[in-house]
């Protein structure tokens, strides 16, 4: 009790100190809270993002699998709505996404241009454009959705610009804002898609929607109902992968031991979303990056908290020495003084958490601009990553402020407790 | 010995000659033809397409698909080193130029590179005669030929040539790496005069494995008057 009266007494007698010393602690406790805020954003939206493209289980034909860089369209997966259905029966399955990803050519022809015929110009007089029309025409990917399975996971719509998302024609196009400026059209213009499967195949879609990922890849990229791609590639209910989502991205091993023992499966290929493409290595490279960095924010705000301790500790060695003069014991000294940094650490902490909550809930809402960079990122990311606020991770933050203070305190304590009361009273 | 060598090297055309004869022996004022295309594919799995070919000398052609039902209505159109393709679907002409002309015709293992090679050898090819054998029973002289400049889709070709046809019976294609493209074959010549044109040709794309494909000319009528709007370009847009 008399301890902890000194202690109080003191805080109020060095207010300053004080002051500063509870700063400190709660600057660390907050730049800890937001930093890990943040970086659980950045991995949690760039798998977020990931997953949309390979679901938490991957269901491919097993050549189509190998061969995937080509798209091999000869190795589908047949009775795609039968199987669907069955997955869709599945416990831990919560959506499954059928899929045709094929390469296009595709045509955009301004017929503005052309001269008629009844006009009785000769032809060698014409040039092309006024033959067939002005001809815009690039070669794209394109990946074939079922619109409605699609629409409650696929981001797309929440990135088009201009247009809307598929209705129930089939000859309708989504497609990347980059590729609609190469071909120049717009939303209610029509384009030509052209197959070379098997020959020669197209047909025309109308451009619905224009899309922008904040990713330059993806934006040449274009969007085709599943019927329509299934229509022109003669692939009647084909398809070429199907993605499968569960409630819970890390607990998709439940969701691999359900398809491996369904019907749907037969000897179809399965991949978790873990070892899928870059994600084989990338899991094991954000544990250590992200890892990495977490432990730069700690070590920062560790050692600006300890050296704040310190200089609180070490500047009171006279005052320490003449408590030991005075016949204080040694314990008692190291006692008073940690649970002085104790009740300094306690307000720091709380306040810290209050502010590392406050500025995180900001970048929970708003995100943080990471610049027009991550435009060429192999990997769609957005330019705004927003942080991922979690209870655990305040937790921590409050537990490590409160820790280090304690600790930063105790070490100074006991080395100027140990020493000669004269010794000590005579230093400045 | 020295007379066995004179006449042999009398008798013995040298490599632009053989070049000339090659392409004068594919010449012609104008070619009708219908023919079948047989595309092998990596599986073995078949697909035949059939179509007729209007052509006008070496540098104009009209091919329009007549079947299966699916390529029904394809229709080419080249005119000098223009390629133009018409899309019955969406009734609408595609310009085939850049990085398509490394596309596949068809899907065969033609590309329209291939296609659109209209040029004489002797023109694009410096040849070196290196040899003469006999080939599936046919003499033939062995060429190497090397490509005058760049930009020309082979940049090495090597000839087996027949002695009694002046065609081709085999040919090698390389790129400029040395690693083969294409083998392009010949067969089942057809006379006309004292010419020849290949009633068969085939192509294999050495890039692609286990495909092949067979274009069979039949019904082939040479020198016949074909009408000037054929290889016109709004023939192309035309309604059947």
């Amino acid at each position: 009790m008399l301890l902890l009266r000194y202690a109080q007494r003191n805080l109020s007698r060095q207010r300053g100190r004080s002051v500063l010393t509870a700063t400190a602690v709660a600057l660390a406790v907050a730049l800890v809270v937001v930093g890990t805020t943040l970086i659980e954003g950045l991995v949690s939206d760039f798998l977020q993002e990931y997953v949309r493209n390979t679901g938490h289980a991957r269901v491919r034909h097993a050549r189509y699998d190998q061969l995937s860089r080509f798209e091999p369209l000869e190795y589908t997966i047949d009775n795609t709505a039968a199987r669907l259905q069955a997955i869709d029966k599945l416990p831990n399955v919560t959506d499954a996404l059928p899929r045709i990803r094929f390469g296009v050519m595709l045509q955009h022809t301004d017929t503005s241009t052309i001269v008629p015929d009844s006009t009785g110009i000769p032809e060698d007089e014409l040039t092309d454009e006024q033959i067939f029309g002005r001809k815009a025409l690039e070669l794209g990917s394109c990946i074939a959705v079922d619109p409605t399975r699609e629409r409650p996971i696929n981001k797309l719509e929440s990135q088009l610009v201009s247009g809307r998302w598929f209705s129930q024609d089939p000859n309708e196009i989504i497609i990347g804002i980059d590729l609609a400026t190469r071909l120049n059209v717009e939303v209610g213009k029509s384009l030509e898609l052209i197959s070379f499967r098997d020959g020669l195949r197209d047909t025309s879609a109308r451009v619905v929607g224009i899309f922008d990922s904040g990713n330059n890849i993806i934006n040449r990229g274009t969007y085709v109902p599943l019927a329509a791609a299934q229509a022109l590639l003669d692939l009647q209910d084909q398809s070429t992968e199907l993605l499968v989502f569960g409630e819970d991205l890390f607990a998709s091993n439940t969701l691999m031991t359900a398809l491996r023992g369904s019907t749907a499966m037969g000897d179809l290929a399965l991949a978790e979303w873990r070892s899928i493409g870059i994600m084989r290595t990338v899991t094991a490279l954000f544990g250590v990056v992200f890892g990495a960095l977490t432990l730069a924010i700690v070590i920062v705000a560790v050692a600006g908290l300890l050296n704040t301790m310190l200089m609180n500790v070490l500047e009171r060695r006279r005052e320490i020495g003449v408590l030991l003069a005075l016949g204080m014991s040694r314990q008692r000294v190291i006692a008073a003084i940690v649970l002085e940094a104790a009740t300094l650490a306690a307000i720091g902490v709380a306040i810290g958490a209050a502010l590392g909550v406050a500025a995180s809930t900001y970048l929970v809402r708003h995100g943080i601009e990471l610049g027009s960079g991550t435009a060429n990122l192999p990997v769609a990311v957005g330019s705004v990553v927003h942080g991922k606020l979690t209870l655990i991770n305040v937790l921590r933050a409050a537990a490590l402020g409160g820790v280090t203070a304690i600790l930063g305190a105790l070490w100074p304590a006991w080395k100027a407790s140990s020493l000669n009361p004269v010794e000590a009273m005579r230093r400045r | 010995m020295f007379t066995a060598l004179l006449v042999a090297a009398l008798a013995a055309p040298t490599a632009e000659e053989l070049l000339r004869a090659i392409d004068d022996n594919l010449a012609f004022g104008t070619r009708i033809s219908d023919a079948k295309m047989v595309v092998v594919k990596a599986g073995g799995a078949t697909d035949l397409k059939e179509l007729k070919i209007w052509a006008r000398g070496q540098t104009d052609s009209y091919i329009e698909f007549i079947a299966p039902p699916r390529d029904k209505g394809v229709k080419y159109l080249k005119l000098e080193d223009n390629l133009y393709m018409f899309l019955p679907s969406t009734e609408k002409v595609v310009k085939i130029s850049g990085h398509l002309l490394r596309q596949n015709l068809m899907d065969s293992d033609f590309s329209y590179e291939d296609m659109l090679e209209s040029r004489r050898l002797v023109e694009n090819y410096a040849a070196t005669l290196i040899g003469e054998e006999t080939r599936d029973g046919e003499a033939v002289w062995v060429l190497d030929l090397a490509a005058k400049r760049d930009g020309l889709a082979y940049h090495r070709r090597k000839l087996w040539v027949s002695k009694r046809t002046n065609l081709p019976v085999l040919e090698q294609r390389f790129a400029k790496s040395g690693a083969p493209l294409k083998e392009y074959t010949t067969a089942k010549p057809l006379a006309h005069g004292k010419r020849f044109y290949p009633g068969v040709m085939g192509m294999r794309d050495k890039l692609k494995e286990g495909t092949e494909t067979r274009l069979e000319m039949t019904n082939i009528t040479f020198d016949a008057e074909l009408p000037e709007r054929l290889f016109s370009r709004r023939n192309l847009m035309a309604k059947d």
